[in-house]
Protein backbone atom coordinates (compact mmCIF):
# COMPACT_ATOMS: atom_id res chain seq x y z
CA UNK A 1 0.00 0.00 0.00
CA UNK A 2 1.54 3.16 -1.23
CA UNK A 3 -0.71 5.48 -0.52
CA UNK A 4 -4.26 5.99 1.66
CA UNK A 5 -6.72 8.27 1.09
CA UNK A 6 -8.93 8.33 3.95
CA UNK A 7 -12.22 10.06 3.94
CA UNK A 8 -11.09 13.23 2.17
CA UNK A 9 -13.89 16.08 1.74
CA UNK A 10 -12.87 19.81 -0.15
CA UNK A 11 -14.98 22.66 -0.85
CA UNK A 12 -13.23 25.67 -2.74
CA UNK A 13 -13.73 28.75 -0.78
CA UNK A 14 -15.79 30.38 -3.97
CA UNK A 15 -18.44 27.68 -4.28
CA UNK A 16 -20.78 26.40 -1.58
CA UNK A 17 -21.47 22.35 -2.87
CA UNK A 18 -18.37 20.45 -1.40
CA UNK A 19 -16.55 19.47 -4.75
CA UNK A 20 -14.74 15.95 -2.79
CA UNK A 21 -17.13 14.36 -0.51
CA UNK A 22 -16.11 11.59 2.08
CA UNK A 23 -13.56 10.00 -0.24
CA UNK A 24 -11.33 7.10 0.55
CA UNK A 25 -9.57 4.08 -1.28
CA UNK A 26 -5.89 3.53 -1.64
CA UNK A 27 -2.85 3.03 -4.11
CA UNK A 28 -1.17 -0.10 -4.38
CA UNK A 29 2.25 -1.00 -5.76
CA UNK A 30 2.65 -1.19 -9.53
CA UNK A 31 -0.98 -1.08 -10.68
CA UNK A 32 -2.69 1.46 -13.08
CA UNK A 33 -5.54 3.04 -11.58
CA UNK A 34 -7.81 5.14 -13.66
CA UNK A 35 -10.28 7.78 -12.78
CA UNK A 36 -13.58 8.72 -14.92
CA UNK A 37 -16.34 11.03 -14.22
CA UNK A 38 -18.21 13.48 -16.13
CA UNK A 39 -16.12 17.04 -16.47
CA UNK A 40 -16.63 18.99 -12.92
CA UNK A 41 -16.88 15.12 -10.90
CA UNK A 42 -14.11 16.51 -9.58
CA UNK A 43 -11.54 14.33 -10.77
CA UNK A 44 -8.62 17.39 -10.83
CA UNK A 45 -9.17 18.66 -7.72
CA UNK A 46 -8.86 14.98 -6.20
CA UNK A 47 -5.46 14.37 -7.77
CA UNK A 48 -4.24 18.11 -6.48
CA UNK A 49 -4.88 16.59 -2.80
CA UNK A 50 -2.63 13.49 -3.48
CA UNK A 51 0.41 15.56 -4.38
CA UNK A 52 -0.87 18.24 -1.31
CA UNK A 53 -1.27 21.21 -4.02
CA UNK A 54 -5.16 21.07 -1.94
CA UNK A 55 -4.96 20.20 1.39
CA UNK A 56 -8.11 18.35 1.89
CA UNK A 57 -10.80 20.20 4.53
CA UNK A 58 -11.44 16.65 6.54
CA UNK A 59 -9.87 13.37 6.49
CA UNK A 60 -5.80 12.58 5.46
CA UNK A 61 -3.99 10.95 3.05
CA UNK A 62 -0.88 8.84 4.06
CA UNK A 63 1.52 7.92 2.56
CA UNK A 64 3.93 5.13 3.22
CA UNK A 65 1.87 4.86 6.71
CA UNK A 66 2.99 9.08 7.26
CA UNK A 67 0.26 11.48 7.48
CA UNK A 68 1.14 13.62 4.79
CA UNK A 69 -0.68 16.93 6.27
CA UNK A 70 1.20 16.59 9.73
CA UNK A 71 3.24 19.96 10.78
CA UNK A 72 6.96 18.06 10.48
CA UNK A 73 5.83 16.31 6.90
CA UNK A 74 7.83 18.18 4.01
CA UNK A 75 5.33 17.85 1.53
CA UNK A 76 7.89 19.10 -1.04
CA UNK A 77 9.54 15.42 -0.09
CA UNK A 78 5.47 13.94 -1.01
CA UNK A 79 5.89 16.11 -4.15
CA UNK A 80 9.19 14.91 -5.53
CA UNK A 81 7.60 11.16 -4.56
CA UNK A 82 4.59 11.71 -6.19
CA UNK A 83 4.43 13.47 -9.60
CA UNK A 84 1.64 15.13 -11.07
CA UNK A 85 1.46 16.20 -14.72
CA UNK A 86 -0.98 18.18 -15.56
CA UNK A 87 -3.92 18.30 -18.28
CA UNK A 88 -2.23 20.17 -20.91
CA UNK A 89 1.04 19.95 -19.46
CA UNK A 90 3.10 21.80 -22.05
CA UNK A 91 1.99 24.91 -20.97
CA UNK A 92 4.30 24.59 -17.60
CA UNK A 93 7.44 24.35 -19.82
CA UNK A 94 9.82 27.76 -19.71
CA UNK A 95 13.96 26.57 -20.30
CA UNK A 96 15.71 27.95 -23.73
CA UNK A 97 16.18 24.48 -24.22
CA UNK A 98 14.42 20.85 -23.58
CA UNK A 99 16.95 19.15 -21.60
CA UNK A 100 17.58 22.16 -19.31
CA UNK A 101 13.95 22.16 -18.60
CA UNK A 102 13.71 18.55 -17.83
CA UNK A 103 16.51 19.30 -15.14
CA UNK A 104 14.16 21.56 -13.18
CA UNK A 105 12.63 19.01 -11.21
CA UNK A 106 15.80 16.83 -10.14
CA UNK A 107 17.77 19.91 -9.52
CA UNK A 108 14.80 21.20 -7.17
CA UNK A 109 15.19 17.63 -5.38
CA UNK A 110 18.81 18.62 -4.96
CA UNK A 111 20.57 16.22 -7.36
CA UNK A 112 23.88 17.82 -8.57
CA UNK A 113 24.27 18.98 -12.13
CA UNK A 114 25.54 15.54 -13.39
CA UNK A 115 23.37 13.31 -11.57
CA UNK A 116 20.24 15.82 -12.61
CA UNK A 117 21.78 15.38 -15.84
CA UNK A 118 21.67 11.94 -16.16
CA UNK A 119 17.95 11.96 -14.98
CA UNK A 120 17.04 14.35 -17.69
CA UNK A 121 18.49 12.07 -20.03
CA UNK A 122 17.00 8.78 -19.22
CA UNK A 123 13.66 10.60 -18.69
CA UNK A 124 13.82 11.84 -22.16
CA UNK A 125 14.33 8.97 -23.76
CA UNK A 126 11.90 6.57 -21.99
CA UNK A 127 8.92 9.22 -23.72
CA UNK A 128 10.98 8.97 -26.77
CA UNK A 129 12.08 11.89 -27.39
CA UNK A 130 15.03 12.31 -29.91
CA UNK A 131 18.58 13.26 -28.82
CA UNK A 132 18.49 16.03 -32.17
CA UNK A 133 15.83 18.03 -30.24
CA UNK A 134 17.36 17.57 -26.91
CA UNK A 135 18.77 21.29 -27.61
CA UNK A 136 16.25 23.14 -29.48
CA UNK A 137 14.01 25.62 -27.40
CA UNK A 138 10.55 23.51 -26.17
CA UNK A 139 8.25 26.47 -27.75
CA UNK A 140 9.61 25.16 -31.55
CA UNK A 141 8.48 21.99 -30.66
CA UNK A 142 5.14 20.31 -31.95
CA UNK A 143 2.44 19.99 -29.41
CA UNK A 144 2.71 15.95 -28.97
CA UNK A 145 6.44 16.24 -28.40
CA UNK A 146 5.73 19.58 -26.26
CA UNK A 147 3.76 17.07 -24.06
CA UNK A 148 6.25 14.46 -23.90
CA UNK A 149 8.89 16.45 -22.83
CA UNK A 150 6.64 17.92 -20.15
CA UNK A 151 5.80 14.28 -19.17
CA UNK A 152 9.79 13.77 -18.65
CA UNK A 153 10.26 16.80 -16.46
CA UNK A 154 7.93 15.02 -14.21
CA UNK A 155 9.42 11.85 -14.87
CA UNK A 156 13.08 12.89 -14.18
CA UNK A 157 12.03 13.16 -9.99
CA UNK A 158 11.53 9.05 -10.52
CA UNK A 159 8.32 9.44 -8.47
CA UNK A 160 7.25 6.15 -7.42
CA UNK A 161 3.03 7.17 -7.90
CA UNK A 162 2.82 9.09 -11.16
CA UNK A 163 -0.43 10.54 -12.02
CA UNK A 164 -1.51 12.00 -15.18
CA UNK A 165 -4.48 13.70 -15.70
CA UNK A 166 -6.18 13.73 -18.88
CA UNK A 167 -2.47 13.44 -20.40
CA UNK A 168 -3.81 11.83 -23.96
CA UNK A 169 -5.78 14.81 -24.26
CA UNK A 170 -5.45 16.42 -28.04
CA UNK A 171 -3.02 13.67 -28.67
CA UNK A 172 -3.09 11.84 -32.39
CA UNK A 173 -4.24 8.27 -32.54
CA UNK A 174 -0.35 6.65 -32.69
CA UNK A 175 1.01 9.22 -29.97
CA UNK A 176 -2.27 7.97 -27.41
CA UNK A 177 -0.89 4.61 -28.35
CA UNK A 178 2.92 5.17 -27.49
CA UNK A 179 1.77 7.48 -24.63
CA UNK A 180 -0.24 4.32 -22.98
CA UNK A 181 2.05 1.52 -23.78
CA UNK A 182 4.99 4.25 -22.10
CA UNK A 183 2.69 4.00 -18.89
CA UNK A 184 2.46 0.50 -18.93
CA UNK A 185 6.11 -0.17 -19.33
CA UNK A 186 6.71 2.53 -16.11
CA UNK A 187 4.90 0.44 -14.18
CA UNK A 188 6.22 -3.11 -15.10
CA UNK A 189 9.97 -1.75 -15.05
CA UNK A 190 10.25 0.91 -12.55
CA UNK A 191 7.40 -0.19 -10.72
CA UNK A 192 5.40 2.31 -10.26
CA UNK A 193 1.42 3.43 -9.57
CA UNK A 194 -0.09 4.93 -12.40
CA UNK A 195 -3.45 7.37 -11.44
CA UNK A 196 -4.41 8.14 -14.63
CA UNK A 197 -7.81 10.72 -15.50
CA UNK A 198 -8.87 9.37 -18.61
CA UNK A 199 -12.08 10.20 -20.65
CA UNK A 200 -12.02 7.38 -23.01
CA UNK A 201 -13.32 3.67 -21.77
CA UNK A 202 -11.47 1.75 -24.79
CA UNK A 203 -7.97 2.65 -23.15
CA UNK A 204 -9.86 2.44 -19.69
CA UNK A 205 -10.44 -1.46 -20.35
CA UNK A 206 -7.50 -2.16 -22.12
CA UNK A 207 -5.10 -0.99 -19.87
CA UNK A 208 -6.40 -0.36 -16.27
CA UNK A 209 -6.31 -2.95 -13.11
CA UNK A 210 -8.80 -0.58 -11.07
CA UNK A 211 -11.48 1.84 -12.65
CA UNK A 212 -12.69 4.58 -9.92
CA UNK A 213 -15.94 6.21 -11.31
CA UNK A 214 -16.60 9.88 -10.16
CA UNK A 215 -19.62 11.36 -9.09
CA UNK A 216 -20.63 14.85 -7.84
CA UNK A 217 -17.25 14.21 -5.70
CA UNK A 218 -18.09 11.07 -4.43
CA UNK A 219 -16.77 7.92 -5.59
CA UNK A 220 -19.52 5.30 -7.57
CA UNK A 221 -17.55 2.75 -8.43
CA UNK A 222 -14.00 1.34 -7.83
CA UNK A 223 -13.80 -1.93 -8.71
CA UNK A 224 -11.99 -3.21 -11.62
CA UNK A 225 -12.84 -2.63 -15.32
CA UNK A 226 -15.13 -5.70 -15.91
CA UNK A 227 -16.91 -5.14 -13.08
CA UNK A 228 -17.57 -1.38 -13.77
CA UNK A 229 -18.59 -1.85 -17.06
CA UNK A 230 -21.15 -4.30 -16.28
CA UNK A 231 -23.23 -1.29 -15.04
CA UNK A 232 -23.76 -0.13 -18.25
CA UNK A 233 -26.94 2.16 -17.76
CA UNK A 234 -25.84 3.63 -14.21
CA UNK A 235 -22.69 4.57 -16.33
CA UNK A 236 -24.55 6.14 -19.28
CA UNK A 237 -26.68 7.78 -16.68
CA UNK A 238 -24.15 9.40 -15.58
CA UNK A 239 -23.32 10.47 -18.74
CA UNK A 240 -20.40 8.21 -18.80
CA UNK A 241 -20.01 5.28 -21.35
CA UNK A 242 -18.75 2.03 -21.66
CA UNK A 243 -16.10 0.61 -24.36
CA UNK A 244 -17.03 0.54 -28.24
CA UNK A 245 -16.63 -3.09 -28.24
CA UNK A 246 -19.15 -3.79 -25.40
CA UNK A 247 -21.77 -1.44 -27.45
CA UNK A 248 -21.13 -3.78 -30.11
CA UNK A 249 -21.68 -6.91 -28.02
CA UNK A 250 -24.93 -5.58 -27.05
CA UNK A 251 -26.14 -5.38 -30.96
CA UNK A 252 -24.89 -8.80 -31.51
CA UNK A 253 -27.14 -9.77 -28.72
CA UNK A 254 -29.64 -7.73 -29.96
CA UNK A 255 -29.37 -9.46 -32.91
CA UNK A 256 -29.55 -12.85 -32.01
CA UNK A 257 -26.46 -13.75 -30.85
CA UNK A 258 -26.41 -15.28 -27.75
CA UNK A 259 -23.06 -13.84 -26.74
CA UNK A 260 -22.29 -12.85 -23.11
CA UNK A 261 -22.23 -8.93 -23.74
CA UNK A 262 -19.92 -8.10 -20.80
CA UNK A 263 -16.98 -8.17 -22.52
CA UNK A 264 -14.64 -4.53 -22.55
CA UNK A 265 -11.51 -5.92 -24.59
CA UNK A 266 -10.94 -6.18 -28.38
CA UNK A 267 -9.68 -9.99 -27.05
CA UNK A 268 -12.55 -10.94 -25.00
CA UNK A 269 -15.15 -9.96 -27.31
CA UNK A 270 -13.16 -12.21 -30.20
CA UNK A 271 -13.25 -15.20 -27.74
CA UNK A 272 -16.86 -14.74 -27.43
CA UNK A 273 -17.73 -14.44 -30.72
CA UNK A 274 -15.77 -17.76 -31.94
CA UNK A 275 -17.60 -19.30 -29.09
CA UNK A 276 -21.19 -18.14 -30.97
CA UNK A 277 -20.34 -20.34 -34.08
CA UNK A 278 -18.41 -23.30 -31.85
CA UNK A 279 -14.90 -22.06 -32.56
CA UNK A 280 -14.09 -21.12 -29.17
CA UNK B 1 -4.05 32.26 -4.47
CA UNK B 2 -4.96 34.80 -6.36
CA UNK B 3 -8.52 34.85 -6.90
CA UNK B 4 -8.77 36.68 -4.35
CA UNK B 5 -8.34 40.48 -5.78
CA UNK B 6 -12.10 42.08 -6.44
CA UNK B 7 -11.28 45.30 -8.41
CA UNK B 8 -12.55 45.10 -11.50
CA UNK B 9 -14.40 42.23 -10.48
CA UNK B 10 -18.10 41.89 -11.08
CA UNK B 11 -20.80 40.95 -8.49
CA UNK B 12 -24.00 39.14 -9.88
CA UNK B 13 -27.04 40.36 -8.09
CA UNK B 14 -30.16 42.50 -8.84
CA UNK B 15 -30.30 45.61 -7.42
CA UNK B 16 -30.77 49.33 -8.37
CA UNK B 17 -27.41 49.88 -8.52
CA UNK B 18 -27.05 46.90 -11.34
CA UNK B 19 -29.60 48.23 -13.28
CA UNK B 20 -28.45 51.82 -13.74
CA UNK B 21 -26.77 53.28 -16.91
CA UNK B 22 -23.16 52.69 -17.01
CA UNK B 23 -22.59 56.59 -18.14
CA UNK B 24 -24.91 57.72 -14.89
CA UNK B 25 -22.53 55.38 -12.63
CA UNK B 26 -19.39 56.34 -13.74
CA UNK B 27 -20.08 60.14 -13.90
CA UNK B 28 -21.68 59.14 -10.44
CA UNK B 29 -18.27 57.57 -9.27
CA UNK B 30 -16.88 61.28 -10.61
CA UNK B 31 -18.54 63.13 -8.78
CA UNK B 32 -17.96 61.05 -5.66
CA UNK B 33 -14.02 61.04 -6.66
CA UNK B 34 -14.10 65.35 -6.44
CA UNK B 35 -15.95 65.46 -3.23
CA UNK B 36 -13.48 63.47 -1.43
CA UNK B 37 -10.72 65.60 -2.36
CA UNK B 38 -12.79 69.04 -2.47
CA UNK B 39 -12.42 69.74 1.14
CA UNK B 40 -10.78 68.57 3.90
CA UNK B 41 -13.46 68.86 6.92
CA UNK B 42 -14.46 66.26 8.89
CA UNK B 43 -18.30 66.97 8.44
CA UNK B 44 -18.35 66.65 4.79
CA UNK B 45 -16.54 62.91 5.29
CA UNK B 46 -19.44 62.57 7.82
CA UNK B 47 -21.86 63.16 4.36
CA UNK B 48 -19.44 61.25 1.83
CA UNK B 49 -19.60 58.16 4.16
CA UNK B 50 -23.26 58.39 5.05
CA UNK B 51 -23.46 58.50 1.29
CA UNK B 52 -21.17 55.54 0.45
CA UNK B 53 -22.78 53.06 2.92
CA UNK B 54 -26.49 54.10 1.66
CA UNK B 55 -24.81 53.10 -1.75
CA UNK B 56 -23.72 49.96 -0.76
CA UNK B 57 -26.73 49.04 1.16
CA UNK B 58 -28.73 49.90 -2.41
CA UNK B 59 -25.83 47.46 -4.17
CA UNK B 60 -26.88 44.54 -2.36
CA UNK B 61 -23.13 43.81 -2.59
CA UNK B 62 -21.99 42.12 0.62
CA UNK B 63 -20.04 44.56 2.73
CA UNK B 64 -16.83 41.72 3.13
CA UNK B 65 -16.72 41.93 -1.14
CA UNK B 66 -15.12 45.41 -0.48
CA UNK B 67 -12.72 44.59 2.12
CA UNK B 68 -11.44 41.91 0.25
CA UNK B 69 -10.35 44.46 -2.28
CA UNK B 70 -8.82 46.34 0.19
CA UNK B 71 -6.33 44.12 1.28
CA UNK B 72 -4.00 43.93 -1.27
CA UNK B 73 -3.61 47.62 -1.10
CA UNK B 74 -3.13 48.15 2.51
CA UNK B 75 0.77 47.76 2.21
CA UNK B 76 1.11 50.96 0.26
CA UNK B 77 -1.82 52.44 2.65
CA UNK B 78 0.37 51.68 5.44
CA UNK B 79 3.76 53.12 3.92
CA UNK B 80 1.87 56.41 2.93
CA UNK B 81 0.68 56.89 6.76
CA UNK B 82 4.00 56.12 7.72
CA UNK B 83 5.77 58.66 5.54
CA UNK B 84 3.40 61.71 6.17
CA UNK B 85 3.32 60.54 10.21
CA UNK B 86 7.37 61.09 9.72
CA UNK B 87 8.33 63.27 7.52
CA UNK B 88 5.73 66.13 8.26
CA UNK B 89 6.74 69.67 9.50
CA UNK B 90 4.65 71.56 12.03
CA UNK B 91 3.90 71.60 16.15
CA UNK B 92 5.56 68.51 17.20
CA UNK B 93 3.63 66.57 19.72
CA UNK B 94 5.63 63.44 20.42
CA UNK B 95 9.51 63.30 19.81
CA UNK B 96 11.64 60.27 20.71
CA UNK B 97 15.34 60.01 19.29
CA UNK B 98 15.46 60.58 15.70
CA UNK B 99 11.77 60.18 15.36
CA UNK B 100 9.20 63.54 15.73
CA UNK B 101 5.97 63.42 15.54
CA UNK B 102 3.78 66.62 14.58
CA UNK B 103 -0.27 67.86 14.68
CA UNK B 104 0.23 68.13 11.45
CA UNK B 105 1.56 64.76 9.94
CA UNK B 106 -0.93 63.08 12.11
CA UNK B 107 -3.82 65.57 10.63
CA UNK B 108 -2.38 64.50 7.38
CA UNK B 109 -2.03 60.95 7.83
CA UNK B 110 -5.56 60.61 8.83
CA UNK B 111 -7.18 62.33 6.16
CA UNK B 112 -4.75 60.86 3.81
CA UNK B 113 -6.29 57.13 4.96
CA UNK B 114 -10.01 58.80 5.01
CA UNK B 115 -9.91 59.44 1.20
CA UNK B 116 -7.70 56.02 -0.37
CA UNK B 117 -10.28 54.03 1.90
CA UNK B 118 -12.92 55.66 0.49
CA UNK B 119 -11.54 56.21 -2.92
CA UNK B 120 -10.93 52.38 -3.42
CA UNK B 121 -14.19 51.01 -1.70
CA UNK B 122 -16.48 53.89 -4.03
CA UNK B 123 -14.75 52.49 -7.21
CA UNK B 124 -14.34 49.04 -6.68
CA UNK B 125 -18.36 49.79 -5.82
CA UNK B 126 -18.50 50.85 -9.25
CA UNK B 127 -16.91 48.08 -11.03
CA UNK B 128 -18.75 45.30 -8.75
CA UNK B 129 -21.83 46.24 -9.95
CA UNK B 130 -21.13 46.88 -14.00
CA UNK B 131 -20.36 44.45 -16.42
CA UNK B 132 -16.75 44.94 -17.65
CA UNK B 133 -18.83 45.49 -21.21
CA UNK B 134 -21.26 47.84 -19.64
CA UNK B 135 -18.34 49.67 -18.09
CA UNK B 136 -17.04 49.77 -21.64
CA UNK B 137 -19.72 50.95 -23.22
CA UNK B 138 -19.87 53.56 -20.55
CA UNK B 139 -16.81 54.57 -20.55
CA UNK B 140 -16.41 54.98 -24.82
CA UNK B 141 -19.79 56.83 -24.64
CA UNK B 142 -19.08 59.74 -21.60
CA UNK B 143 -15.51 60.10 -23.43
CA UNK B 144 -16.72 60.49 -27.11
CA UNK B 145 -16.21 64.19 -27.19
CA UNK B 146 -12.33 63.35 -27.30
CA UNK B 147 -13.00 61.76 -30.64
CA UNK B 148 -13.08 65.63 -31.92
CA UNK B 149 -9.21 65.82 -30.74
CA UNK B 150 -8.47 62.68 -32.67
CA UNK B 151 -8.14 60.55 -29.48
CA UNK B 152 -9.28 56.76 -30.57
CA UNK B 153 -11.68 56.43 -27.91
CA UNK B 154 -13.45 53.47 -29.50
CA UNK B 155 -9.90 51.61 -29.51
CA UNK B 156 -9.19 52.73 -26.09
CA UNK B 157 -12.14 51.57 -24.93
CA UNK B 158 -12.06 48.02 -26.73
CA UNK B 159 -8.43 47.68 -24.82
CA UNK B 160 -9.69 47.97 -21.55
CA UNK B 161 -12.67 45.34 -22.32
CA UNK B 162 -10.35 42.75 -23.47
CA UNK B 163 -7.79 43.56 -20.95
CA UNK B 164 -10.78 43.05 -18.08
CA UNK B 165 -12.00 39.89 -19.77
CA UNK B 166 -8.72 38.37 -19.60
CA UNK B 167 -7.89 39.44 -15.64
CA UNK B 168 -9.43 36.23 -14.43
CA UNK B 169 -8.32 33.62 -17.03
CA UNK B 170 -4.54 34.70 -16.84
CA UNK B 171 -5.22 34.67 -13.36
CA UNK B 172 -6.07 31.16 -13.42
CA UNK B 173 -3.73 30.42 -15.66
CA UNK B 174 -0.88 31.22 -13.13
CA UNK B 175 -2.85 29.67 -10.51
CA UNK B 176 -2.23 26.54 -12.80
CA UNK B 177 1.51 27.26 -13.93
CA UNK B 178 2.18 27.48 -10.42
CA UNK B 179 1.08 24.61 -9.34
CA UNK B 180 2.72 22.95 -11.93
CA UNK B 181 5.62 23.79 -11.09
CA UNK B 182 5.21 23.53 -7.23
CA UNK B 183 4.95 19.76 -8.46
CA UNK B 184 8.49 20.01 -9.83
CA UNK B 185 9.54 20.98 -6.11
CA UNK B 186 10.00 24.73 -7.03
CA UNK B 187 10.10 26.91 -4.35
CA UNK B 188 8.90 30.33 -4.18
CA UNK B 189 9.15 30.95 -0.85
CA UNK B 190 12.63 30.58 0.57
CA UNK B 191 15.98 32.10 -0.57
CA UNK B 192 16.85 36.02 -0.34
CA UNK B 193 15.46 38.36 -3.00
CA UNK B 194 17.56 37.12 -5.88
CA UNK B 195 16.84 33.60 -5.31
CA UNK B 196 12.92 34.47 -5.14
CA UNK B 197 13.05 36.73 -8.47
CA UNK B 198 14.85 34.09 -10.22
CA UNK B 199 12.14 31.58 -8.46
CA UNK B 200 9.39 33.37 -10.22
CA UNK B 201 10.77 32.88 -14.17
CA UNK B 202 8.94 29.28 -14.17
CA UNK B 203 5.55 31.29 -13.67
CA UNK B 204 6.44 34.19 -15.62
CA UNK B 205 7.66 32.76 -18.81
CA UNK B 206 4.81 30.18 -19.47
CA UNK B 207 2.58 32.92 -18.47
CA UNK B 208 3.96 35.60 -21.03
CA UNK B 209 3.89 33.08 -23.61
CA UNK B 210 0.63 31.87 -23.04
CA UNK B 211 -0.81 35.68 -23.00
CA UNK B 212 0.86 35.86 -26.49
CA UNK B 213 -0.89 33.47 -27.73
CA UNK B 214 -3.79 33.96 -26.96
CA UNK B 215 -3.66 37.60 -28.14
CA UNK B 216 -2.72 35.93 -31.42
CA UNK B 217 -5.99 33.97 -31.31
CA UNK B 218 -8.06 37.00 -30.26
CA UNK B 219 -6.38 39.11 -33.05
CA UNK B 220 -7.03 36.28 -35.04
CA UNK B 221 -10.86 35.71 -34.51
CA UNK B 222 -11.44 39.48 -34.92
CA UNK B 223 -10.20 39.41 -38.12
CA UNK B 224 -12.01 36.73 -39.02
CA UNK B 225 -15.45 38.34 -38.35
CA UNK B 226 -14.29 41.62 -40.10
CA UNK B 227 -13.56 43.39 -36.92
CA UNK B 228 -11.52 47.34 -38.02
CA UNK B 229 -12.22 49.55 -35.66
CA UNK B 230 -14.70 52.05 -34.12
CA UNK B 231 -15.60 53.82 -37.64
CA UNK B 232 -19.39 53.30 -38.48
CA UNK B 233 -19.60 50.46 -35.89
CA UNK B 234 -23.21 49.99 -34.44
CA UNK B 235 -24.11 48.51 -31.26
CA UNK B 236 -26.27 45.52 -30.09
CA UNK B 237 -27.76 47.43 -27.48
CA UNK B 238 -27.08 50.84 -27.27
CA UNK B 239 -27.03 52.83 -24.29
CA UNK B 240 -30.41 54.80 -23.55
CA UNK B 241 -31.18 57.11 -20.98
CA UNK B 242 -34.26 55.73 -18.66
CA UNK B 243 -36.32 57.58 -16.08
CA UNK B 244 -34.11 56.27 -13.00
CA UNK B 245 -31.26 57.69 -14.57
CA UNK B 246 -32.34 60.90 -14.97
CA UNK B 247 -33.22 60.82 -11.17
CA UNK B 248 -29.84 59.21 -10.51
CA UNK B 249 -28.21 62.49 -12.26
CA UNK B 250 -30.87 65.06 -9.84
CA UNK B 251 -29.41 63.03 -6.69
CA UNK B 252 -25.48 63.41 -7.91
CA UNK B 253 -26.49 67.30 -8.08
CA UNK B 254 -27.68 67.59 -4.87
CA UNK B 255 -25.15 65.58 -3.45
CA UNK B 256 -22.60 68.16 -4.78
CA UNK B 257 -25.22 70.88 -3.78
CA UNK B 258 -25.02 69.61 0.08
CA UNK B 259 -21.39 68.99 -0.23
CA UNK B 260 -20.00 72.12 -1.04
CA UNK B 261 -22.77 73.62 1.40
CA UNK B 262 -21.42 71.60 4.42
CA UNK B 263 -18.38 72.86 3.07
CA UNK B 264 -18.08 76.09 3.20
CA UNK B 265 -20.90 76.94 5.63
CA UNK B 266 -19.83 74.27 8.59
N1 LIG C 1 -9.84 26.64 -8.79
C1 LIG C 1 -11.14 26.46 -8.58
N2 LIG C 1 -11.87 27.33 -7.86
C2 LIG C 1 -13.18 27.14 -7.64
N3 LIG C 1 -13.86 26.10 -8.06
C3 LIG C 1 -13.23 25.18 -8.79
C4 LIG C 1 -11.83 25.30 -9.08
N4 LIG C 1 -11.45 24.23 -9.81
C5 LIG C 1 -12.56 23.48 -9.96
N5 LIG C 1 -13.62 24.03 -9.36
C6 LIG C 1 -14.98 23.47 -9.29
O1 LIG C 1 -14.91 22.17 -8.78
C7 LIG C 1 -15.70 21.27 -9.52
C8 LIG C 1 -14.87 20.10 -9.99
O2 LIG C 1 -13.91 20.53 -10.90
P1 LIG C 1 -12.74 19.60 -11.42
O3 LIG C 1 -12.05 19.01 -10.25
O4 LIG C 1 -11.92 20.42 -12.35
O5 LIG C 1 -13.53 18.48 -12.20
P2 LIG C 1 -13.06 17.55 -13.41
O6 LIG C 1 -11.57 17.54 -13.46
O7 LIG C 1 -13.66 16.22 -13.07
O8 LIG C 1 -13.69 18.11 -14.64
C9 LIG C 1 -16.32 22.06 -10.64
O9 LIG C 1 -17.65 22.30 -10.32
C10 LIG C 1 -15.56 23.36 -10.68
O10 LIG C 1 -16.42 24.42 -10.94
MG1 LIG D 1 -10.27 18.09 -15.02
Amino acid sequence: MRMIVDHISYTYKENKKPTIQDVSFEIKEKEILTIIGQTGSGKSTLIQQMNGLLRPDTGTIYYHGKDVFDKDYHLRDLRSKVGLVFQYPEYQLFESDVFSDVCFGPKNQGMSKKQAELKAFAALRMVGVPEELFYVSPFELSGGQKRRVAIAGVLAMEPEILILDEPAAGLDPQGRKELLSMLVKLKEEKNMSIVLVSHSMDDVAEYAERVMVLRDGKIAYLDTPKNVFSHKEELEAMGLSVPQITHLMYSVRAAGGMVDVNCHTIAEAKEAILKLYGRG
Amino acid sequence: MLRDITLGQYYQTNSLLHRLDPRVKIMGTLVYIISLFLFRNLFVYLVVLGCLVSMIKLSKVPFSFMVRGLQPVMMILFLTVICNLLFTKGTVVYSVWLITITREGIELAFYMTVRFIMLIIGSTLMTLTTTPTQLTDGLESVLSPLNKIKVPVHEVAMMMSIALRFIPILMEEADKIMKAQLSRGADFETGNIFHRVKGMLPILVPLFISAFKRADDLAMAMDARCYRGGEGRSKMRPLIYKNVDRRAYMVMIIYLIIIVAVGVFV
